[in-house]
């Protein structure tokens, strides 16, 4: 007896000790017959107000009802049960327990009590909760730091393109001066040669060979090159603000047309013009500008040629319910990859022996001034073909 | 037979215009000094004056001035010549100078040649 009595001191001083609350309930009305300290502290209420209550006298009855349902379920399934979390309301506020339900049977297996141990996770689940934060914030700021950094980079790389850019705007605004001057200046000598041609022609009229002619075609022919370089690097050079007025299209490609069978006369270039669907359709336009782009395009179709000669055909096709018209100059010559045509794009360009790759610089530049576009048609077709759009 | 006088202080441009001029049968007269042009023009008096617009002494556009605004000349036709300038730009300019026509270098003789013609006949 005495021993028991002492067993029964240690065991109790051993549940009386445990730092999670300890609480035991009897099987048929789940009352408290067992509470230890921490569970005195936790709830705060003393064991003496716990002993014979049950959780109805505690909790709020939805969380009571959770209570006792599942003691029921482990004293019905006698097996135990782990809630790895669950709210509960004490005097000092909400409180976050993890609790392993036990049942307790007798000799026969019938169940006599309901052991309950849980833990308080408040402190941990906060912490973690805190880790959580802190880890997402974390995240957050190497995203922010990385987007700073592309964006760092980005504004860099836009920066040294404007750079890049205002370098090349000054360059060629250097070179546009000068090219202009050059070209003012070699307009004259041109002129002498040319009228020196007209007269050495003149003077052998009817007396010269075919041999003697075909030079005089070839100086001709480079005359006209020449001319045609010159053109373009005063077109570029111009501070180009178009003046827009209402023009009417078919007009303009007319006078171009007239002006290239005229230059072109004595070269076997066959030119065909299919421009009747632009009959009477007036653009907002620069015409001197539209001559000009117009008239680059044949020449660049002339150049194009091998040999003296070929076709060029300049078709239109009116697009988008009539909204814009789309201009097509397609030649016969030794044609242009994609690749060649961006590469022309840029002034000063060319690898060709002939031209110094303006001509298509300047009619972009026309084009794009006119609210329109220039590109290559992808075509496997021999030759190449340009097609403008311009709003109509 | 008309006479034509050519101002431009490209010499070797002089001789040829003259050349083929003469050869659809002008009388060219050529001086390469624009500042002793107008006196060149009063003694001359010709029938056409072809005037390069840019000259290293003084301009076509004054020497325009000059003809427009002496009672004995400013009848003279007048056709420009220019290596810089085209028609287009400064087409208030040859009005205000009285410019018939403009032609630009390099320039096609026969274009000069009909312009002429159309002007004051052979």
């Amino acid at each position: 007896m005495h021993n028991s009595r002492r067993l029964n001191i240690f065991l109790n001083s051993i549940v009386e000790n445990i730092p999670d609350m300890v609480f035991l309930k009897d099987a048929a009305e789940l009352r408290f017959v067992l509470f230890n300290k921490a569970g005195e502290r936790l709830l705060g209420y003393s064991r003496k107000a716990m002993l014979g209550k049950n959780d109805y006298d505690f909790f709020p009855k939805k969380q009571a009802d959770f209570f006792t349902e599942k003691d029921r379920q482990v004293l019905a399934g006698k097996k135990i049960i782990d809630i790895p979390e669950e709210p509960i309301q004490t005097k000092k506020g909400t409180r976050i327990l993890h609790t392993k339900k036990v049942p307790i049977l007798d000799e026969k297996g019938r169940p006599l009590y309901l052991l309950g141990i849980s833990e308080d996770i408040t402190e941990y689940k906060k912490a973690s909760t805190e880790i959580e934060n802190l880890r997402k914030t974390e995240h957050g700021l190497r995203e922010s730091k990385t987007s700073l950094e592309t964006a760092i980079a980005e504004n860099k790389k836009d920066l040294s393109a404007a750079m890049r850019d205002l370098e090349a705007a000054r360059r060629l605004a250097d070179i546009g001066t000068l090219s202009a001057s050059i070209a003012h200046e070699l307009r004259n000598p041109l002129g002498v040669i040319k009228t020196a041609i007209y007269n050495i022609s003149q003077k052998a009229k009817g007396r010269y060979s075919k041999e003697f002619k075909s030079h005089i075609d070839n100086i001709e022919k480079k005359i006209y090159e020449s001319d045609y370089i010159i053109s373009n690097l005063l077109n570029y050079s111009r501070v180009m603000s178009p003046c827009f007025e209402k023009v009417l299209i078919s007009d303009v490609i007319k006078e171009c047309e007239q002006d290239f069978r005229l230059k072109y006369s004595k070269f076997n270039v066959k030119l065909k013009v299919d421009i009747a669907c632009l009959k009477g359709v007036r653009i907002k336009a620069d015409r001197v500008q539209m001559i000009s782009l117009l008239s680059n395009l044949l020449n660049n179709a002339y150049q194009s040629m091998p040999e003296k000669g070929g076709k060029v055909e300049l078709t239109a096709r009116r697009l988008d319910a009539r909204k814009s018209i789309k201009i097509t100059v397609r030649d016969n010559g030794i044609g242009m990859s994609k690749e060649e045509f961006l590469n022309a794009l840029e002034p000063f360009f060319s690898n060709k022996a002939r031209g110094i790759g303006l001509g298509l610089t300047v009619c972009r530049q026309i084009a794009m001034l006119h609210k329109g576009s220039l590109d290559i048609a992808d075509n496997s077709l021999k030759g190449t073909a340009i097609v403008i759009t311009l709003p109509a | 037979m008309k006479k034509i006088l050519i101002v431009d202080d490209d010499r070797e441009f002089l001789e040829e215009i003259a050349q083929a001029l003469r050869l659809n049968g002008y009388e060219p007269i050529t001086e390469s000094d624009s500042v002793l042009a107008f006196d060149r023009i009063l003694k001359a008096m010709p029938d056409l004056i072809l005037l390069d617009l840019k000259m290293d002494k003084k301009s076509g556009f004054k020497v325009a001035d000059e003809i427009k605004a002496n009672a004995k000349t400013k009848k003279i036709p007048v056709i420009a010549i220019t290596g810089v300038f085209t028609s287009q730009e400064h087409k208030l300019l040859m009005k205000i100078c009285n410019i018939r026509e403009c032609f630009t270098k390099p320039l096609n003789p026969v274009d000069i040649v009909n312009a002429i013609e159309g002007i004051c006949g052979k």
